[in-house]
């Protein structure tokens, strides 16, 4: 059973290194949990099993990474079938993958890649969005993310065609700072004009991670702790997103549960701290 | 140029690892980084992925070949066989065979096996917690004169002329190990889900043949008649003690005679 009130909604990812010590049903500090959705369309063992227990005691919400939205080909039907068998399962409060490209239907890439910021990517993914929503029958949330490599013919900016897409098709913004951190350093942008540029009213869920320095590039590796850069723009956007939910997300080098549990109540703590005044309107 | 053109570039790109002339009309590189570098980001992401979700399923083949050869291995496997599954974890359901094929790997004769042993692993991990008869229900039912068993969806018999279980208990050990395992004897193993974990049991030949049958459906009569002459009665009260112990069976249909 978790402790914490659903009023600070700081999640964590479920992960398979965390399985047997969250089997024993502890109390955490965790609101929520997030579970890559892949890795439980298939699982009739143990993966699905515990997501099930989990469900038991926190809200779900399904993160996915290779729904390939912004494929001109259109979205596979055997994932989404799969997919919603799944949400029919868990019955996640939130269900949201990337606003990327993934590869071909003949070919996974399995990378989250970047898509130009053209009108014909706006056209494809309201087109691929629509069929998803109307497919799944509730709203799609899509996450912003890191880019190695832009596109030299664009027609507008990364925070623009984010907003693009989401108005026009309905969808719903995961809000990643630590992809908002990565891109400003690789792409050289102020992270904070982004952020103020993002329609804060079209933002349903919020992303914390860490990324790796690589000399020339920032790179989104998920596996260490979070900056203080990326801190900084939490402590920013405290008062814009303390009624969303937040996750602290970690994918690879996954430490011990407790630890990233006090990365949970710094979340906590520092939402607790900001002011209600400059709260944004309701999630979409 | 239209979005499928772009991304086709892109891909191709990403994969051949070089950068013609016109991609540098299209793409731009991230920080200080060289298109060429740029691209060579996404493509140590994607052989490192897929590398990583075979050395996942194939942790005792990646021991035997040691990282390098291994990851050279696995470069090859992912030249010839790119994924078209959505989940990582479907990855790899040709690297056996692929092993007996490769140059450097098939003069490995236990490979082929051991690679097929951590596959079947991994499925028998994805089948569902078993709800298994009770042993001592099981051991009333056995006095029938004769039954068909119905087994528990994660059970498995394997067989090799190989000690590959010998072989793949040693996978988290020091490399130089390897030298010390006699690994040129004949294995039959029965593998079973018992709750969530995955055991292994060493079985006789004649027992793995007698399970073998029954799991395809014969009758215990039928699945003994042909080693009579090796099955005492106490022979044959180990085996069912050895199915009841195990749980691995969900249902006995007896039979009339």
């Amino acid at each position: 059973m978790h402790a914490t009130s659903f009023t600070h909604k700081v999640g964590l990812g479920l992960r398979t290194p965390h399985y047997n010590y969250l089997e024993q049903r502890p109390q955490t500090e965790v609101a929520w949990f997030e579970a890559q959705s892949e890795t439980y369309l298939d699982s009739r063992g143990r993966p699905i099993e515990m997501l099930q227990l989990i469900r038991q005691d926190y809200p779900v919400a399904l993160h996915g990474v290779s729904m390939n939205i912004g494929n001109p080909e259109g979205v596979r039907l055997d994932y989404l079938q799969k997919l919603r068998d799944l949400i029919e399962r868990v019955d996640p409060f939130i269900v949201s993958d990337h606003m990327c490209w993934t590869g071909s239907a003949e070919m996974n890439l399995h990378d989250l890649l970047p898509l130009p910021f053209t009108d014909d990517s706006v056209a494809t993914l309201v087109n691929n969005i629509d069929a998803v929503q109307n497919f799944l029958r509730r709203p799609l949330i899509l996450e912003n993310v890191s880019t190695y490599i832009s596109y030299r013919r664009s027609d507008m900016n990364e925070w623009d065609f984010v907003s693009e897409v989401s108005r026009r098709s309905g969808c719903g913004i995961l809000l990643d700072l630590n992809n908002v951190h990565i891109n400003s350093h690789n792409h050289g942008f102020d992270p904070r004009y982004y952020l103020n540029h993002i329609p804060m009213d079209r933002v349903a869920q919020v992303h914390v991670a860490g990324a790796s320095d690589y000399g020339g590039f920032l790179f989104d590796t998920h596996s260490t702790e979070i900056s203080s850069e990326v801190w900084d723009l939490f402590k920013m956007m405290a008062p814009q997103i303390r009624h969303l939910p937040i996750l602290i997300e970690r994918d690879d080098d996954i430490p011990d549960f407790h630890e990233l549990e006090v990365e949970v109540m710094k979340a906590v703590f520092i939402l607790e701290n900001s002011y209600e005044a400059d709260r944004s309107t309701e999630s979409v | 140029m239209k979005l499928t053109e772009v991304q086709s570039l892109f891909k191709s790109s990403l994969l051949a690892l070089h950068t013609a002339s016109a991609t540098s009309d299209v793409f731009r590189p991230a920080g200080s980084l060289t298109l060429q570098e740029a691209f060579a980001v996404y493509h140590r992401s994607y052989l490192a992925r897929l590398s990583d979700a075979l050395g996942e399923s194939f942790e005792a083949v990646w021991w035997v070949l040691g990282d390098d050869l291994f990851r050279s291995v696995c470069r090859d496997y992912i030249h010839e066989f790119p994924s078209s599954s959505y989940h990582l974890q479907d990855y790899g359901a040709r690297f056996t065979d692929f092993l007996t094929r490769h140059h450097d790997t098939k003069e490995i004769l236990f490979l082929h096996d051991l690679a097929r042993f951590e596959w079947l692993i991994k499925e028998l991990g994805n089948t569902p917690t078993p709800q298994p008869l009770p042993a001592e229900q099981f051991q009333d039912l056995v006095k029938a004169d004769d039954f068909k068993i119905h087994f528990i969806e994660g059970m498995s018999v394997f067989e090799s002329p190989y000690a590959v279980y010998d072989i793949w208990r040693q996978r988290k050990e020091p490399a130089y190990h390897f030298d010390d395992i006699n690994w040129h004897r004949p294995e039959s193993l029965l593998i079973y889900k018992k709750q969530k974990k995955i055991y292994v049991q060493r079985v006789e030949p004649l027992e793995a043949q007698v399970l073998e049958d029954l799991k395809e459906g014969r009758s215990m009569s039928e699945a003994m008649a042909g080693f009579s002459a090796h099955l005492t009665p106490d022979r044959i009260s180990a085996f069912y003690q050895l199915i009841a112990g195990a749980g691995i069976v969900e249902d006995v249909l007896i039979l009339e005679t």
